[in-house]
């Protein structure tokens, strides 16, 4: 009897120390998954499939009846976003090609922005708070590697944190995890005829985050000095890291802007492309409010993000042309066999154009 | 034979989980909270009660780890949690007389010991903690009561399928 307690007890043991060595080493950042890990996943990548394409169409179909409703004012919005949109789009052109002549001039050339986009779609998802991943249908044999980005026709919504075969695991933006940081910019505001050109889809009211919540030390950190820069700390772009994402208020957080940076919420920010696999210029989202750090020496954003998390059907990942190394140097990514969608090195599309003409 | 379709059963609960049921789901529809299925949990929990806690320890390592391995960033958080919940749940019903009222009440208890299980280990090393309180109105309850309903819907059915297992174990052992 008590030598059957005793065998019991050590299987128990063993097993428990088993379990931890396994989490211990899974729970560092590994580069490549193990077959049977990468086997798995393909299996069920498959049969998940098969489950929620369907499941998408009903619910595509459930979106289009609700749409229906408000038919009329979206036509009225989008009426006055398509005059806007032949200003902007002949300003670009103009600009376009004032930058590639100025380019040429100095013979730099642009390398930060160039990739290339990959189709593919989500297969399963899992909405834990704690690992809150996406499962598409591309893997290691579409040239689909650990890291890149992965966006929606609006905005990005993360990384590729596994691949195996024949599917890869997205680590969305909403993770909780401190794993995801996202070298970006918040751009100035752009006025075109009088509006501004980027301002948020959703109808959430931006709070005006530049007051401060007590009385107290952050009074010097949040106004900048009125005589010093007035207009020019408007005009510049602000450069920053997307450290976490906030579940409670569902907004991302920037934090350590310097305080001399005058943010305002609605200003786009997007990818800066700086280290990284992630290109230049994807859009992220728009800040929601802005206020000062804890200790008033420095400035926290929150940015609303573009895309929208609560339905993701297809994606595209973002293969860039040049990576940088963990030593800081450009290298072309030698992987160009891709499936038809090579964008030659220099092509004058600006990455929202491609990314547009991909869909 | 029953025991293949029980163990399929429980495998098509976890697939639904990743699949269908994400389309229904409450932040899909821009609600506030966050219900997360955990339907095959709930099929393990009751096969628990019925073929016994060693039986629901099985289940619940293998539907943890598969959890883990499809979606976890860590191998090993949901074999463990997903563990213990099955064989506690095993545990309180011998301890009580088994009738609907305490299984219910078991299946509530276990879930939300489930979640807190999940809660607390993630909190122990993740960087960012995250407020208790939200937690526990925004997530942990919405997800209890959402996987409840289920459980009282899967009850009978997967006891039928229990008892044919059963039945098959008792005639081979004589």
């Amino acid at each position: 009897m008590s030598f059957f307690g005793n065998k019991r007890l050590i299987i128990v043991l063993v097993g428990l120390v088993l379990l931890i060595t396994v989490m211990g080493f899974t729970s560092r950042e590994r580069e490549n998954l193990t077959w049977p890990e990468m086997f798995t996943k393909d299996v069920f990548s498959v049969v998940q499939g098969i489950f929620y394409r369907p499941a998408q169409a009903f619910s595509g179909f459930i979106q289009d009846v609700k749409s229906a409703y408000n038919v009329y004012e979206e036509n009225r919005a989008l009426k006055a976003s398509v005059d806007q949109y032949a200003q902007v789009s002949s300003e670009l052109s103009i600009l376009q090609e004032e930058n590639e002549r100025l380019r040429e001039q100095l013979q730099a050339k642009s390398q930060l922005h160039d990739f290339q986009l990959r189709f593919a779609e989500v297969v399963a998802r899992n909405a834990d708070q704690w690992n809150n991943v996406l499962t598409i249908d591309k893997g290691l044999q579409h040239g689909i590697k650990k890291d890149m980005a992965v966006i929606t026709s609006r905005g990005l919504i993360g990384r590729i944190e596994s691949v195996s075969n024949f599917s890869s695991t997205v680590e969305l933006l909403t993770d909780i995890e401190r794993s995801n940081h996202i070298s970006a910019r918040i751009y100035p505001l752009t006025a075109v005829g009088g509006k501004t050109a980027q301002a948020p889809q959703t109808g959430q009211t931006p709070q005006v985050g530049q007051t401060p919540q007590t009385g107290q030390s952050p009074q010097t950190g949040q106004t900048p000095p009125q005589a010093g820069q007035p207009q020019q700390s408007t005009q510049q772009p602000v450069d920053g890291v997307i450290e976490e994402y906030d579940p409670q208020q569902r907004l991302l957080i920037m934090r350590k802007i310097p305080v001399g940076a005058k943010i305002v919420p609605n200003q786009p920010v997007i990818t800066s492309g700086l280290g990284g696999v992630v290109p230049r210029g994807l859009p992220i989202g728009y800040v929601a409010k802005v206020q000062p750090d804890v200790l008033g020496l420095t400035q926290t954003a929150y940015i609303q993000t573009s895309a929208d998390f609560s339905q993701i059907n297809e994606v595209f990942v973002v293969e860039r042309s040049f990576v940088v190394t963990p030593d800081g140097q450009l290298v072309p990514s030698t992987q160009t066999n891709g499936s038809g969608q090579t964008t030659a090195p220099g092509t004058t599309g600006t990455p929202a154009t491609s990314s547009g003409g991909g869909q | 034979m029953p025991r293949l379709f029980l163990t399929l059963t429980l495998l098509l609960l976890f697939l639904l989980e990743g699949t269908i049921l994400q389309v229904v789901s409450p932040t899909a529809w821009g609600l506030p909270w966050q219900a997360v299925p955990r339907f095959a949990l709930v099929g393990a929990i009751l096969v628990s009660f019925f073929l016994g806690r060693r039986e629901g320890l099985y289940y619940g390592l293998g539907i943890g780890f598969l959890q883990d391995i499809l979606y976890g960033h860590i191998i090993g958080v949901y074999s463990l949690t997903m563990m213990v919940a099955c064989y506690f749940a095993g545990l309180v019903v011998l301890l009580f007389q088994r009738n609907l009222a305490v299984v219910f009440v078991t299946v509530c208890l276990v879930l939300f010991g489930h979640e807190w299980l999940l809660y607390s280990l993630y909190r122990l090393f993740s960087t960012s903690p995250v407020d208790v309180q939200w937690v526990i109105s925004n997530q942990i309850l919405p997800s209890v009561g959402c996987n409840f309903v289920f459980a009282v819907l899967i009850y009978l059915p997967l006891s039928r399928l229990c008892e044919a297992v059963d039945l098959r174990k008792s005639a081979r052992h004589e």
